[in-house]
């Protein structure tokens, strides 16, 4: 197989993190699946272009974003499910706490991908632990611009979750 | 940021990070699809490189038969789609060191640039078919060529047609790009209220 060397260890260390975005613009397990590979097949194609001036997390992530909004836009006239896919979130075992900790989980996931798209995309970077500047500078947009939309988000994404 | 705001976001990025949707979407499946996809990327290359190959080779043989003008053209028409093979991969490239909204811009003029490619393509196919047409029905040359042969003639219409319709499925498929992109710039950058 002719693979970059490096590549599976890259899939490896970051596919939560892309599983994660493709989640919050795909709630369907299968679509979202192959939103995950067409991420990953894009990344394959465009690794020689990495020139480290930014981590190789954001440059996988900046291309994780463009897939998913660009695949959320094309299925913009399927209608949309209200619930998040109940397979999509990992079930865990029996105990009480750890079954609350799952609903959270699903919620707070369902809350992000009920967030209008200019607020989901800087919420997702953040929670993703990317700094506000380096959100900026990915989506290139101001900082001051970026701090409003985190600051609108957050109010959205726990009104959302309460509502849940 | 204040510290609450920072304690809120926390306790969320902590919740979210824990969010593991990944051993659903890690599965051997997707593992094999993209090996696949890989793979299929190569042998597509290996096919492009091979037909340029071909076109040179060709283009060599009929230099060597004496034929400079069909030589010449044979090696030209491999080293413009040797160019356009190299140009379309460096230009996909270039796209992924941009900002998110670069990168849109970019693929929207690829895909403008997509659908002037389908009106050149229709207008060289229209004006193909009217040359193909006024030699067959006109007394140029001598009765029994090509250009005055019927079945030939019908043969290049089909072929002309059958392009055109080809043609036709890759300016929806534009089309339909552009309308996306716009559509994406759109959303990414709501106008007013920041």
């Amino acid at each position: 197989m002719s693979q970059r060397p490096g590549f599976e260890l890259l899939v490896a260390e970051h596919q939560a993190m892309v599983a994660r975005i493709c989640a919050s613009y795909e709630r369907d397990r299968d679509l979202c699946r192959d939103l995950s590979q067409e991420v990953w097949f894009a990344v394959w194609r465009a690794l020689p272009a990495f020139r480290a001036e930014a981590s190789l997390k954001t440059f996988v992530a900046r291309i994780a974003q463009f897939r998913a909004i660009s695949h959320a836009t094309q299925h913009a006239r399927r209608p949309a499910g209200e619930t998040l896919s109940p397979d999509l979130v990992d079930q865990e075992p029996q105990p009480d706490h750890l079954a609350i900790a799952s609903a959270e989980r699903g919620s707070l996931l369902a809350a992000v991908q009920r967030l209008p798209l200019p607020y989901r995309q800087p919420v997702v970077l953040m929670l993703e632990d990317f700094s506000p500047a380096e959100i900026a500078a990915l989506l290139g947009l101001s900082a001051n611009v970026v701090g409003v939309r985190l600051n609108r988000a957050r109010g959205l994404l726990r009104a959302l979750m309460e509502a849940s | 940021m204040n510290p609450d705001d920072e304690e809120e976001w926390k306790a969320m990025k902590k919740n979210w990070q824990r969010t593991s949707v990944a051993e659903i979407l890690m599965t051997q499946q997707l593992r094999w699809g993209l090996r696949l996809r890989m793979l299929g990327s190569w042998i597509y290359l290996g096919f492009e490189m091979l037909s340029f190959l071909l076109v040179t080779v060709l283009g060599v043989i009929q230099l060597a038969m004496g034929q400079a003008g069909a030589g010449s053209l044979f090696i030209a028409l491999a080293l413009v789609c040797f160019g356009a093979s190299l140009w379309a991969r460096r230009s996909t490239l270039r796209g992924a060191s941009s900002s998110l909204p670069e990168l849109v811009d970019l693929s929207l003029r690829r895909a403008r640039r997509g659908v002037r490619m389908a009106w050149a393509n229709y207008f060289m196919t229209a004006a193909s078919a009217a040359c193909v047409l006024v030699l067959y029905l006109s007394d140029i040359g001598d009765a029994g060529a090509a250009y005055h042969d019927d079945a030939r003639v019908g043969v290049a219409m089909i072929l002309f047609a059958l392009f055109a319709v080809g043609v036709g499925v890759y300016h929806a498929y534009a089309r339909r790009r552009v309308r996306r992109f716009l559509q994406m710039r759109e959303q990414l950058n709501p106008r007013g209220g920041e």
